[in-house]
């Protein structure tokens, strides 16, 4: 834990340094932007107090494919993140929201809203038992209890009946990085549709396998290879890619989805973070259908280090066009993964 | 484990280089406090790492959760709208002018449903705070909007409000204040004395002091003339009124409490001691039933007017 600890500090300084740098030019922009007359002209729909894409797109962007952006349950480095949002805008509009609002929407109800759903979020994230002298943590309601006295809050009743009728729908999914833990010990059917799942901070059954705590592993230089060079999604980006970032030991599927990428990590024991009726999968990207949608995930992209790749940068984008494309919808149609119950 | 590790990594590193984002991201984001926060935005670029942080510092209160268009207004209906106690609106959509199949410049419009949910949203007494740059929101297309904030801006185009035109509306950035408490005794103004001073960006914009029911809180030394914009002024620019120096208000919308608070463009205000204890303030009474029960009792109908020529 020391050594993970001391990653770990390596890694956020790297990282604050960033903020701070990207803070400072935020603030130097601002500042020249304040002497101007601000809003004057027609195009300032957001010329004011802060950066877009670039070439004058707004943030949020403003391209043709419509993104929902969900995050909430496990902290990030918000602006750097946002700004790769906004170095798609010439291809996306994207718009952010977070737990609980996100559960919401995603329901046929409001699915002409979004043609996308990219996920970075920890839904239903774990509540631990509080220390000494801190107040006692508020346990919610309907939690289930892992052995290590952590508490996980269940998806609301409507989101567990809305979401797989969006996924009957068919619409374009994405997830990433620490997305595979959303919902792991409370709704089996959702790791299901990601393709895998996690948790580094609880003993959890996945698949009726008890696994212990999964691993992850800050900061480890890695290459990416593409397994699928034909994929719309990695086509011509080469063989792979390096990327410095979070690496994990989880519980994927390998026998649910279609392998695109796969990292060179190895944990040097897989068995403290994997029952070893788990072998350790090295899947870094698949897609997959859920439903009758099409279904991206990639393992990488923790912090600014992997954002500020290009290659991950255009892995990503290429998933989101890839899922937001009439080939993608018909193909998942064509080869639907049934996981939830007609009745749901 | 690995959520307090990291907590302690962010501390320790704030404490090693001294970066104020830093030492704010390790009280952690979203707060953890029991009044539950929609924070609106899209339409207007802004500084998204100091604004979270800035209501991360007030996590110990409220939960926040952000949430863009064209989701956000989905959330006027009421069969969601207890998703959240408050909704906070630092958002300002609807200003891009396309032009239209006859040349008129068209804007984009609010999504079908809050306009339909808008009345029964606000009869249902929803707490509602409106921050800087709000009342330019969808003043082209939806005037019961602009209605129901009491004022309405666009720093681009021609403003319509209460059915009469003004021109592009004013905004000086970086402009040093004196804000006057003007009622000391409402919740909202408690623990700031008899005002305070900031630097932040003023406007000339039209606000409707004479709303019923509206009750001024606070003004700004700021004289709000055309000559008092100089970026704008050198380049022709003229605005024949002089402006409110209301900066902010309390009122009701339909049953619900409504605030106003003028100030809070960039990093520079939402530091300052004093905005935040408005901001704080305002949620906190928004959320409360006291403000519900006011609101209850002096519900102001919100209606487009009847001489404007917007759809």
């Amino acid at each position: 834990m020391k050594t993970t600890l001391l990653k770990q500090l390596i890694v956020v300084s790297v990282g604050g340094l960033l903020v701070a740098s990207a803070a400072s030019t935020q603030l130097a922009g601002q500042a020249g932007a304040a002497g101007q007359a601000p809003g004057g002209a027609p195009a300032a729909q957001g010329g004011r107090g802060g950066r877009g894409g670039g070439g004058n797109i707004p943030q949020g962007g403003r391209g043709p494919i419509k993104v929902m952006v969900v995050t909430k349950g496990h902290v990030y480095e918000r602006e750097p993140f946002f700004q790769m949002w906004d170095s798609w805008g010439s291809d996306i509009t994207w718009s952010h929201v977070e737990h609980p609002a996100a559960d919401v929407m995603l329901s046929p109800k409001y699915s002409k809203l979004f043609d996308v759903y990219a996920f970075f979020d920890l839904g239903g994230p774990g509540v631990g038992g509080g220390r000494a002298g801190q107040p006692a943590p508020v346990i919610p309601p309907g939690s289930f209890k892992t052995a290590n006295n952590r508490f996980y809050p269940p998806p609301s009743e409507q989101f567990k009946t809305e979401f797989p009728k969006l996924l009957r729908e068919g619409k374009g999914f994405v997830f990433l990085h620490h997305a595979s833990a959303a919902w792991a010990h409370t709704w089996p059917e959702y790791s299901e549709v990601v393709g895998g799942a996690c948790d580094w901070y609880a003993p959890q059954r996945i698949r009726g396998i008890d696994n212990p705590n999964h691993g992850y592993f800050g900061m480890t230089p890695q290459f990416i290879s593409f397994v699928d060079k034909n994929h719309p999604i990695t086509k011509g980006l080469g063989d792979g890619f390096y990327v410095t970032d979070e690496a994990y030991a989880c519980h994927w599927f390998e026998d649910s989805v279609i392998p695109l990428a796969r990292t060179d990590f190895q944990p040097a024991d897989p068995t403290k973070n994997l029952n070893p009726k788990v072998k350790y999968s090295n899947l870094a990207a698949w897609v997959k259908t859920a439903e009758n949608s099409p279904v991206f995930f990639t393992q990488v992209g923790h912090g600014s280090t992997a954002w500020a790749t290009p290659a991950y940068r255009q892995l990503v984008l290429n998933a989101i066009k890839w899922a937001a494309s009439p080939e993608a919808l018909a193909w998942a149609k064509a080869n639907p993964k049934r996981i939830f119950n007609a009745s749901n | 484990m690995k959520i307090l590790s990291r907590k302690f990594a962010w501390f320790a590193v704030a404490l090693a280089i001294g970066v104020g984002s830093a030492s704010l991201l390790a009280q952690g984001q979203w707060g953890s406090g029991p009044i539950k926060v929609a924070i609106i935005t899209k339409g207007h670029n802004f500084d998204r790492d100091g604004f979270f942080n800035f209501w991360d510092s007030l996590g110990q209160d409220i939960t926040w959760t952000h949430l863009q268009h064209p989701a956000a207004l989905e959330f006027f209906d009421p069969a969601i709208a207890d998703t959240f106690d408050v909704y906070a609106f630092y958002d300002a959509p609807g200003r891009t002018a396309t032009p239209g199949p006859d040349g008129k410049p068209t804007y984009d419009q609010p999504n079908a449903s809050a306009r339909k949910n808008l009345i029964p949203f606000l009869q249902k007494g929803k707490g509602l705070v409106f921050l800087h740059h709000a009342p330019a929101a969808w003043n082209h297309t939806w005037p019961e909007y602009s209605e129901m904030i009491g004022s309405a801006c666009d720093w681009g185009n021609p403003v319509t409000f209460k059915g009469k035109t003004y021109p592009n509306s004013g905004a000086q950035g970086g402009v040093k204040q004196h804000i006057t408490v003007v009622n000391k005794t409402h919740p909202i103004t408690q623990g700031i004395g008899d005002g305070f001073d900031i630097v932040d960006e003023t406007y000339l914009c039209p606000v409707d002091e004479k709303a019923k029911g509206l009750i001024p809180l606070l003004r700004t030394d700021f004289e709000p003339i055309d000559k008092n914009f100089p970026g704008r002024y050198a380049g022709g620019w003229r605005y024949p009124e002089k402006g409110s120096q209301l900066a902010g208000w309390v009122r009701t919308a339909e049953k619900s409490p409504l605030v106003y608070l003028q100030n809070g463009h960039d990093a520079v205000a939402w530091k300052n001691p004093a905005f935040q204890t408005l901001v704080r303030n305002s949620i906190k009474w928004a959320a409360s039933q006291e403000a519900r029960d006011w609101a209850a009792k002096n519900p102001t109908k919100v209606r487009k007017p009847s001489n404007s020529n917007s759809n």
